[in-house]
């Protein structure tokens, strides 16, 4: 099809194509290497993102679907399917446990860096929250990296109405997957919520998430794969998201007629990751991607890119475009950005220790996981590529010691995250029980639990 | 040794003021407030007692004010409580019809009465009330009094008020500890709509938010009987307090501010202007936004409604509110408060006094006292109600013990 076209046409016109598989240690001739992408689905919600995905006709892709639960591996289309830790679940699921699912993946590491081998980029597609996906995803990750691929994870997280233990979960496994991922695509299953009415059924929500989610995994690797009017390669998409560490957002959007840009600009404002332009507004590099037919005008791009400046500030900006003959009088945006802010200064050892920290003070708080010295195992085992500083990455102790200025500031940056923006104290209040209305504190003064400001 | 005429008394403890009042039911039968005692209240926050011991000297001072008024020594009250554990919910009760007949007599009605209180609550957790709504019979629903008509199925619909065993507790300890008896823990809520509801209102339906400072209890009546009932833990002290923070002066100033300045809604025309606060004690003086104290006293206030409005909705209590929303308590002073529960509502909203008792002075005709004269009001309806089944010849034991209580 097209695509199988394009594809050797990008290697082709595309040296920096190669380059940008640097990190990968094998190939010699990067001239004629044309990349190779893989989807991995990790778990059930992995699993039925990837079958999503697969109905839309990428060539060139490979899907991996990977399930500790041999029931979930079924499905359509053809993938390479792997149960996790046959021998330790023996077919039955993770059980919502993590840590079994970790366990699980590391159980398999030899045959994961088998089906990783010899990819460019790699997907991670999971649910967070469950067993499976949520301890197995950080650990195929690792896994991709090492195997010199550019690691992107692309993951959901739970409903506010599937508890607090399970977005806690999900929490703690993309952190584990940011830190060794090179970005993670985070996209709350709430935030679907809002785009549907009450009535929707419980598989039209899950259809839109996986929609959403495979649309943006398919931009992605259409921006990749077709030569463009101004082309966007590998080298600059690594460079927009690599070693990042971060969360990134991802948002897409298509649409026809005379007044597409207005469209287009509303749907990616609107969209659930960019969250009315906070997104954008945190993020220092930004990858934009048009696709258009042949009458696509500078004057189109010119207004997407006003507005979408107007949100974020001084970011580094890449442009793609392609032109797609059958797309006359249509337009797709493709919108990744990524804020990389907080690790700017930190070196690259630091996200272990930032992970680990992370734990020690989680610790505290009731997880739920029995054993926390598995986690903190997989982290200080994985060194990047690039090579890590070796001392600080090995011992919790001698970490804690030597590394201690990094850990400090490490700790203090986690615990910025977790303390609230303005502590008000309650007055009259200090001394009763707080009035508690759906997670809400009533006594703070509700003109500060709205946002309005007082000038 | 007899009283002449028995005497009803209504005892609020609330977070602002402790409040006593004390009435006498008349040869005519018509009730008639002869006493009030007020006093200023310290050891509540939030409609809960935390400093029992400050909170028995108010009440003492209250009582003792009430008595020296009525000229009566008061031996018990009906005590009104309130608090964030009370809630409230419908249940329904079910009894076959025995009879070879069909006949629906006064014992189906009382079985199906006591299969309606049967009720799986939580250990820690005692009835409070259980108010009878109406009954079912085969299906038929509606029936105000089922004695007489036939039938294979009776059923009764209650709405239960059920509250922290513990906590009722310690309101009624301490008021025992003042050697007074307790007849009767009443709802707040309850009184409220008791003293500022006509039967009229009561049939149409309505909605009555009693305004506290400690806490906004709201209760609804449709078709004569008691639907719903509520009880929110933000009341006035909150505005105060979100007002002390918010204009960053002390909370003495931000009360007085209140209710000097305050408003429930935001004038446009208000931009600008400012209020001088003259320096005392040493303060230096201080000027504030007028707009803003509006401001966050106005949301303060349509974040309560709201609260209520969502939860009416999900109880799916709206559509009963034909005869609008009444407003009473302390916080129904507030200026334009009327139209911002008439925003939030969609329904008219006005301002509820207490009436149709005899011998209230125009200082007790306030919204705030509504609590206090419904205690009474309720007290009447309980002893009015014991009279008669008293009168009924059942239980003559009872009847002796209460001739006996009301003389010693």
């Amino acid at each position: 099809m097209d695509d199988n076209q394009s594809m050797n046409v990008g290697g082709e016109s595309n040296p920096g194509v190669g380059a940008g598989g640097s990190g990968e240690e094998a190939k010699s001739t990067p001239a004629l290497k044309s990349l190779r992408m893989t989807v991995v689905g990790v778990g059930g919600a992995g699993r039925n993102a990837v079958e999503a995905l697969a109905g839309r006709g990428l060539e060139g892709v490979g899907f991996v679907v990977l399930n500790t639960d041999a029931m979930g591996l079924g499905g359509e289309l053809s993938a390479t399917r792997f149960q996790l830790g046959a021998q330790m679940t023996r077919g039955l699921g993770a059980g919502g446990d993590p840590e079994v699912g970790r366990a699980a993946a590391e159980a398999d590491v030899t045959k994961l860096r088998e089906l990783c081998q010899g990819s460019d980029l790699v997907f991670i597609m999971a649910g967070m929250g469950g067993g499976t996906g949520t301890g197995g995803a950080p650990v195929v990750a690792r896994v991709a990296k090492e195997a010199g691929a550019l690691v992107l994870g692309v993951v959901t997280t739970p409903f506010g109405c599937e508890g607090t233990r399970r977005q806690r979960q999900a929490a703690w496994g993309v952190e584990q997957l940011k830190a060794v991922a090179d970005a993670v695509i985070c996209l709350p299953n709430e935030k679907v919520l809002k785009l549907v009415d009450d009535r929707s059924g419980v598989m039209e929500v899950f259809r839109i998430t996986n929609d959403i989610l495979a649309e943006g995994v398919c931009s992605i690797c259409r921006m990749l794969s077709r030569p463009g009017v101004m082309h966007v390669d590998f080298a600059d998409f690594c460079s927009v998201l690599r070693g990042r560490h971060a969360e990134s957002l991802l948002a897409t959007a298509r649409a026809r007629g005379e007044n597409r840009v207005a469209e287009i600009v509303d749907r990616l404002i609107m969209s659930p990751f960019v969250n009315g332009g906070q997104g954008l507004g945190e993020a220092d590099a930004l990858l934009v991607s048009f696709v258009g037919g042949a009458d696509f005008s500078m004057g189109e791009l010119n207004r997407v890119m006003d507005s979408i400046h107007k949100h974020c500030g001084s970011a580094h900006v890449f442009i793609g475009a392609t032109i797609d003959p059958t797309m006359t009088d249509g337009l797709a945006v493709t919108l990744i950005a990524s804020k990389g802010g907080r690790l700017g200064v930190v070196t690259e050892s630091a996200p272990a220790n930032r992970v680990e920290a992370g734990l020690k003070i989680d610790a505290g708080l009731d997880f739920g996981l029995d054993k926390q010295n598995g986690p903190m195992k997989s982290t200080t085992r994985f060194l990047p590529p690039e090579g890590g500083d070796i001392a600080s990455g090995t011992g919790g102790s001698t970490k804690e010691a030597g590394a201690g200025g990094k850990l400090r500031q490490a700790v203090r940056r986690m615990r910025q995250g977790m303390l609230p923006l303005e502590v008000v104290s309650r007055g009259r209040f200090e001394k009763s029980e707080p009035t508690l209305h759906k997670g809400e504190d009533l006594d703070i003064p509700t003109y500060i639990r709205r946002g309005v400001p007082l000038n | 040794m007899f009283d002449s005429n028995p005497i009803i008394v209504g005892l609020e403890v609330g977070t602002s003021k402790i409040c006593a009042v004390v009435a006498e039911i008349n040869d005519a039968g018509l009730l008639n407030i002869t006493g009030v005692g007020q006093h200023a209240s310290h050891g509540v926050r939030k409609g809960e007692i935390v400093d029992p011991q400050a909170v028995s000297e108010d009440i003492r001072n209250a009582i003792v004010e009430a008595e020296g008024m009525a000229d009566v020594e008061v031996r018990s009250v009906f005590l009104g409580v309130s608090g964030s554990h009370l809630r409230g919910f419908n249940n329904r009760g079910v009894h076959p019809v025995v009879s070879a007949d069909r006949e629906i007599g006064d014992e189906d009605v009382q079985d199906v009465m006591k299969n309606s209180k049967a009720i799986n609550l939580p250990a820690e957790n005692h009835v409070v009330h259980v108010m009878r709504q109406d009954f079912c019979v085969d299906g038929q629903d509606g029936i105000q009094n089922p004695v007489g008509m036939l039938g294979a199925r009776l059923e009764a619909k209650v709405h239960v008020v059920h509250g922290n065993f513990n906590r009722l507790q310690n309101a009624v300890r301490v008021v025992k500890g003042l050697q007074l008896d307790v007849e009767e823990v009443v709802f707040n809520g309850l009184a409220s709509s008791l003293a500022v509801l006509s039967s009229e209102q009561k049939e149409l339906g309505t909605l009555v938010i009693d305004m506290g400072a400690g806490t906004t209890e709201y209760v609804v009546y449709a078709d004569g009987v008691v639907r719903h009932t509520g009880v929110l833990a933000v009341g006035g002290d909150h505005v105060s307090n979100d007002l002390a923070y918010g204009l960053r002066v002390p909370l003495g100033r931000a009360e007085q501010l209140k209710l000097s300045h305050g408003s429930a809604v935001v004038d446009e025309a208000l931009k600008g202007q400012s209020i001088r606060l003259g320096g005392d004690h040493g303060l230096p003086e201080k000027s504030v936004n007028l707009e803003h104290l509006r401001r966050i006293m106005s949301m303060r206030l349509e974040e309560v409604f709201e609260l209520i409005e969502q939860e009416l909705d999900r109880a799916e209590m709206l559509d009963y509110l034909r005869a609008g929303v009444v407003l009473c308590g302390g916080g129904a002073h507030t200026p334009e408060v009327e139209r911002l529960a008439s925003k939030v509502f969609r329904l008219p909203v006005r301002v509820g006094k207490p009436g149709a008792v005899g011998g209230i002075t125009t200082s007790l005709e306030l919204p705030d006292f509504a609590t206090s004269v419904g205690l009474v009001k309720f007290g009447a309806f309980q002893h009015r109600k014991n009279q008669h089944s008293s009168m009924r010849g059942r239980g003559w034991r009872s009847a002796l013990g209460q001739l006996f209580r009301r003389g010693a």
